[in-house]
Formats: C-alpha cells, sequence, structure tokens
C-alpha cells in the first residue's frame, strides 16, 4: 500500500464510524481479547500497567525493561492482580527487539525515555505489530517524525501518541461546546505545560523526587535522562500536552493545519538557582550550563486563520496549570480562571465560573466511562487514553489520535528549536499528510464509544 | 473619526511627528498576505522542468504566494516575471542557491550550506507576502528534506507586480511547485 493510499483508506475509514453512529458494532465495547506488551516499566509505565491489569480484553504477554527496580515492581503488580506472569525481557538495550519477535502482538505500548519512542516505534512496525502506543513525544530531530510516519504508512499500520490531556474533562467539555458552536468561529487558543518540574529533573538518586540535586547517572528515574534535554536543548521540550486539546478544536489534520511557527526563550536561571539554593554553590552540578530558557513561547499560525500560543515552563517555582484558553468570536474560556464568557449569556463583561457550563456541556465519554476512570492516573484522562488504544486495536479500527496528530504536535519541539536557532525567526510547519489534511474528516470523540 | 484623523488633531503642532500621510494606515489597511476570506488554496506543481513555466498572473500577486524548488546542486536558482512583455521589468527576480549561499537578486545570505546538506536534497522556497500599495516582501527559505528550515534570507524591495509573468529554472532543478491564495470566483448572478 502506498503512501497516498494509506492517507486515503485512513480517511475513509475514519469517515465510516463517523457516518455510521448507530452501527451495532459500535454500540457496545467490542468483544475479543488482544495480545499486549508493554516496553518500560518505570513510573510511567507502572501506570499504564495497572489500567491494562484491570481489562479482560487485553492479554499482557511480555514486559521489558533494562532497570531491575523497576521491572520488580511492575512484577509485584502483575502478581498482585492474579494475572498470569507475562514473559520479562531484559538484561540489554536490546531486550526489546528480541520482545518485538514474539508471535501474534497485536499491540505494543512504548513508556521509555524520549530518545527511545522513534527506534522503538519503527521497531514494532518492522516487526508487524499493527497498534503501537507510544508515551509522548515520538521523536527528537523533524526526520525522527518523518521516519515514523514514514514507516506507519509503509506498514499500514496505527501509531498513536498517548496524549492523554485530550481526555480531560473540562478540556472535553469545552471540545463538546466547540462543536455545538457556543463560542461562535474558534480564532485564538492557548495552552502549554507549566509544571514545575524542578524535583523531578533533580533528586537523591534513591527516589523519584526530589531530595537532592543530582542527575544523569547520580539520578534516578526521570532525572537519569530527562534532566539532560535541559542541558542541551532550548525550545519546547513538551508540547504535546498544550497542543493535543487545542489541535481537536480546530480540527489540526482534519480540514485545518499548521503553518508557521516560531519560538522565544528566556534566559536560563531557576534550574542552577535551584542546585545552588539546594546543595550550595560549590557542588559539581552548580557549574552546569542548562541551555533550555526557563519559559518557552511558541506562537503557530493555522491554514484556517486560527493563532496558537504554547507556552513551556517547567524550571521555575509555580503551581501547575496547562495555561489553556480557547476563544471565538463569540466568547472563551480559560482553565487558569476556570472561568467563561458567553456573549448573551454572561452578564456583559463579567466572567461565569466554569463549573455549570462544563457541566452543561460534559462529554458523552465521561458520562458513560466516568465512573470506570476513577481512580486511573491523572485525573481519569490516563483510562480514556488507554480505553481508545484497546477498543480501536480490537477493532481493527484506526486510532482516534493517528501518526499525522503524533507527528504533528511532537515535531513543535525540533521546530521551535530550530526557530530559536535561528533567531526567533519564522518558520515554515512541514505537512505531515501530503495534502490530505484537506479532506480528511474529524474522528476524536464524535460519541460516547471511544 | 478615523484614527487617523485623531492622531492629526492630537500632534498638528508638532511636524516633527507628523504621520506620512502617504504611508497606507496599518489599522485601516489588512496587508494582502492576511486576507483569508473568500478565498482558496492553489497549488501548481511542474516536474523536471524544461526552460520556462509560465504561470497565470492572476494566482499570483493579489493574495501571499509561495514558489519553491528542488535540488542537489550547489548552483541552482529560478527567475521570476520574465515574460511581462516588452513594456514590462528589465529585471526579472532571481532567486536560489549559488555555489552553496543562498541568495535573491543582489543580497546573498552570509552562511555557506554545506555540501553534505546540499547532497541529500533542498527544498528552496521563496515566500512572498503582498502589502498594500502594490510592495511585497519576499522571504526565501532553505529548507532540508524534512522541511526543516536551515537559513532565511529577507528582502522588501519589491512590487508585487515584479512576481507576475512566468518562471524560468536554470541549473539541477527537479521539481517547482507554486502554491497560494486566490480569490473564490463567483458565478456571475443571473439576470432576468
Amino acid at each position: 500500500m502506498n503512501r497516498r493510499e494509506f492517507v486515503k483508506n485512513s480517511s475513509l475509514t475514519a469517515a465510516a464510524i463517523t457516518i455510521l453512529p448507530d452501527n451495532p458494532l459500535f454500540a457496545n465495547e467490542a468483544v475479543g481479547k488482544i495480545k499486549m506488551a508493554i516496553i518500560g516499566t518505570g513510573l510511567r509505565g507502572q501506570n499504564h500497567l495497572e489500567l491494562l491489569l484491570k481489562r479482560d480484553d487485553v492479554e499482557l504477554v511480555a514486559i521489558c525493561d533494562i532497570d531491575s527496580i523497576m521491572l520488580d515492581a511492575a512484577k509485584e503488580m502483575i502478581r498482585n492482580s492474579g494475572k498470569a506472569m507475562p514473559k520479562i525481557f531484559t538484561g540489554s538495550t536490546n531486550a526489546w527487539k528480541q520482545m518485538l519477535q514474539m508471535k501474534g502482538l497485536k499491540a505494543v505500548l512504548i513508556a521509555t525515555p524520549w530518545e527511545w519512542h522513534k527506534p522503538m516505534i519503527i521497531g514494532a512496525l518492522e516487526a508487524g505489530v499493527k497498534y503501537v502506543a507510544s508515551e509522548v513525544v515520538i521523536g527528537i530531530t523533524l526526520q525522527d517524525h518523518w521516519d515514523v510516519v514514514r514507516a506507519a504508512e509503509k506498514h499500514d499500520a496505527q501509531v498513536m501518541m498517548l496524549e492523554n490531556v485530550c481526555y480531560r474533562r473540562d478540556v472535553m467539555a469545552v471540545l463538546n461546546m466547540v462543536r455545538q458552536g457556543v463560542f461562535g468561529e474558534i480564532l485564538h487558543l492557548q495552552g502549554g505545560y507549566q509544571h514545575d518540574l524542578r524535583i523531578v529533573k533533580f533528586n537523591d538518586g534513591k527516589k523519584p523526587y526530589g531530595g537532592g540535586v543530582e542527575f544523569n547517572e547520580k539520578g534516578f528515574s526521570e532525572a537519569r535522562w530527562r534532566t539532560n534535554h535541559s542541558v542541551h536543548r532550548d525550545g519546547d521540550l513538551y508540547p504535546t500536552h498544550g497542543i493535543g486539546p487545542v489541535a481537536q478544536c480546530i480540527n489540526i489534520n482534519r480540514g485545518n493545519r499548521f503553518i508557521k511557527i516560531n519560538s522565544f526563550s528566556t534566559k536560563a536561571r531557576s534550574l542552577h538557582k535551584y542546585i545552588v539554593d539546594k546543595a550550595g554553590e560549590n557542588h559539581p552540578n552548580a557549574k552546569v550550563n542548562f541551555r533550555l530558557g526557563d519559559i518557552v513561547t511558541t506562537t503557530i499560525s493555522c491554514a484556517n486563520g486560527e493563532t496558537i500560543i504554547l507556552q513551556h515552563d517547567t524550571n521555575s517555582p509555580r503551581p501547575y496549570s496547562l495555561g489553556f484558553r480557547v476563544q471565538g468570536t463569540n466568547g472563551l474560556w480559560m482553565d487558569v480562571n476556570n472561568s467563561i464568557y458567553v456573549e448573551g449569556k454572561s452578564k456583559p463583561h463579567t466572567w461565569d465560573d466554569a463549573k455549570s457550563w462544563l457541566d452543561q456541556y460534559d462529554h458523552p465519554l465521561w458520562k458513560k466511562y466516568g465512573n470506570d476512570a476513577q481512580g486511573a492516573g491523572h485525573g481519569g484522562m490516563d483510562f480514556f487514553v488507554l480505553h481508545a488504544f484497546v477498543e480501536a486495536a480490537k477493532r481493527d479500527e484506526p486510532t482516534p489520535l493517528d501518526v499525522y496528530d503524533a507527528a504533528a504536535w511532537s515535531a513543535i519541539t525540533p521546530l521551535s528549536e530550530q526557530s530559536i536557532e535561528l533567531g526567533n525567526e519564522t518558520i515554515d510547519f512541514p505537512d505531515f499528510t501530503g495534502g490530505s489534511w484537506m479532506s480528511r474528516k474529524p474522528v476524536f470523540a464524535l460519541n460516547d464509544d471511544y | 473619526m478615523l484614527r487617523r484623523d485623531i492622531f492629526n488633531l492630537l500632534f498638528t503642532t508638532n511636524a516633527a511627528v507628523q504621520p506620512n500621510l502617504d504611508t497606507p494606515d496599518p489599522v485601516v489597511d489588512t496587508p494582502a498576505y492576511l486576507v483569508t476570506d473568500h478565498t482558496v488554496y492553489y497549488s501548481q506543481e511542474f516536474t523536471n522542468p524544461e526552460g520556462c513555466a509560465v504561470l497565470n498572473p492572476e494566482l499570483l500577486s493579489a493574495f501571499a504566494f509561495s514558489i519553491s524548488f528542488r535540488t542537489s546542486a550547489p548552483s541552482a536558482s529560478l527567475t521570476a516575471g520574465v515574460l511581462e512583455g516588452p513594456e514590462g521589468k528589465t529585471l526579472p527576480v532571481s532567486f536560489g542557491i549559488r555555489e552553496g549561499y543562498l541568495y535573491i537578486s543582489d543580497l546573498t545570505h552570509e552562511t555557506k550550506i554545506g555540501y553534505d546538506k546540499i547532497k541529500q536534497g533542498l527544498l528552496i522556497k521563496l515566500c512572498v507576502n503582498p502589502q498594500p500599495g502594490n510592495r511585497s516582501y519576499a522571504k526565501l527559505q532553505l529548507q532540508d528534506q524534512s522541511g526543516l528550515t536551515l537559513s532565511v534570507l529577507k528582502s522588501s524591495v519589491y512590487c508585487s507586480s515584479d512576481w507576475e509573468g512566468a518562471i524560468c529554472s536554470s541549473g539541477a532543478v527537479t521539481s517547482i511547485s507554486v502554491t497560494g491564495r486566490r480569490a473564490i470566483i463567483q458565478p456571475a448572478p443571473i439576470i432576468t
């Protein structure tokens, strides 16, 4: 199957789902069971493992990790669940390749450090796996993203980036409002990743969060690999939580697309300050020059005339906020102050508390699965994103977040780095769909199915 | 009252800050490159171009457009607007890569592109953004195979009409594409 046919088939199948919401096939969860494996059983992989162990429609046949502490924790979770112990692959950084040789693997979930995502996704596709779920992001360089897209097309397989924030309850309610025209024609959107990660980027090498200023080989968990990106890179290193939800509001890759992008970064101060404050200026890490600006602001323009602002803010002290704003010709939602304003409905020039609006427009998926999602990671979002992946795999259908979404959202990182490298130049955003964005139809969360 | 009138009322006593009335008011005049209403995308592609490709002048210059070509040679270029006619312009706009340097007319980028990148294939893309008053500015970008912009060269000396006419290739140009917007052509009203 060539690229054009792949894109066309994906669109047609998706369109068929769109126009046949009452098809009995989709009325309930599909029956059947899929054989699945996990590469990476660190803390994030364990989140997914916990949810998969609760599902009767997933047979976990293998897990893989090189870290014995994390692997032992995963095995303990499996034992406690009463499920059969899957085959364990470990011992070398190539163990995942051996795992992918297993017969009958329908789906693979990847939750490893960022730089491993691309080779593992492509490795899984080349091994014949038809459903690959990857934690964000899907590559480091822009070429990585093209490689993943081309591989998915070549093997006629689904690659879904597990962008869980697309399923946040308020985000989905706002998407519902957008689709019902409450805000009018959408003009501008904002989002970001504004999360003080200093205790994630540094720890004592024994436990995952804080307690020291170590990273790289002396660190533990994410500090062992994530912090190094802050040393060597300057750009929006984690764009997908912000861009995914707003991209759904304006049908990116499905009638719309990103056209241009630029980024600006502040000076880098806060990580150095954290090290000095916690361990003194004589600590060896106080000599590290961090390249990542403390706050990176990215602007994107879209084919249909919308603008987007993303902010990446992970180094300085602040409460968590993704900073969403969805604004149209009739009004807007802002998550920071949890407020909505709709002209003609709200008191003029006065914010409404968003709660009543969000309750009124609660998405059908949350109405149906809200109870199932309780207790799942990140306020229930993890349940939905994994549910969507598993249901699509069971039905041999396209995943609702596909490889083009993954590439467009994740590629913001290398593009923002390049913009900053060129002196904040506005640069072109590549079209991973090869022009088919003009004919592809929206498929994400159109009903209460998955 | 227009913004310009208010401005004049406020500052008539100070000649030093008098606005230049020949300059279009940025508040009143929306730059054509930002206009998307009542327009649609168009795209033309010429593979293995030889000589000149004649373009429909109506497609160019009214709205934003881009002309791009692919090459894997250290020197390759396009010239635009050369077939305007005997009374037309005498200096066609030439742009491309010359001995590894990105250039547009007399403007040359200061950074040389490495041969290894050229060998892998480059996209040279000229984006033209028309402004009010027949002015336009041009932005020439060099992109690698993945679409990553490697360098940018800007020029603001052109008129929108400079681009109308044809595009001629020179050197190892493997394909030319022209994309942009054009006005939606409304069917003529039926008069009964």
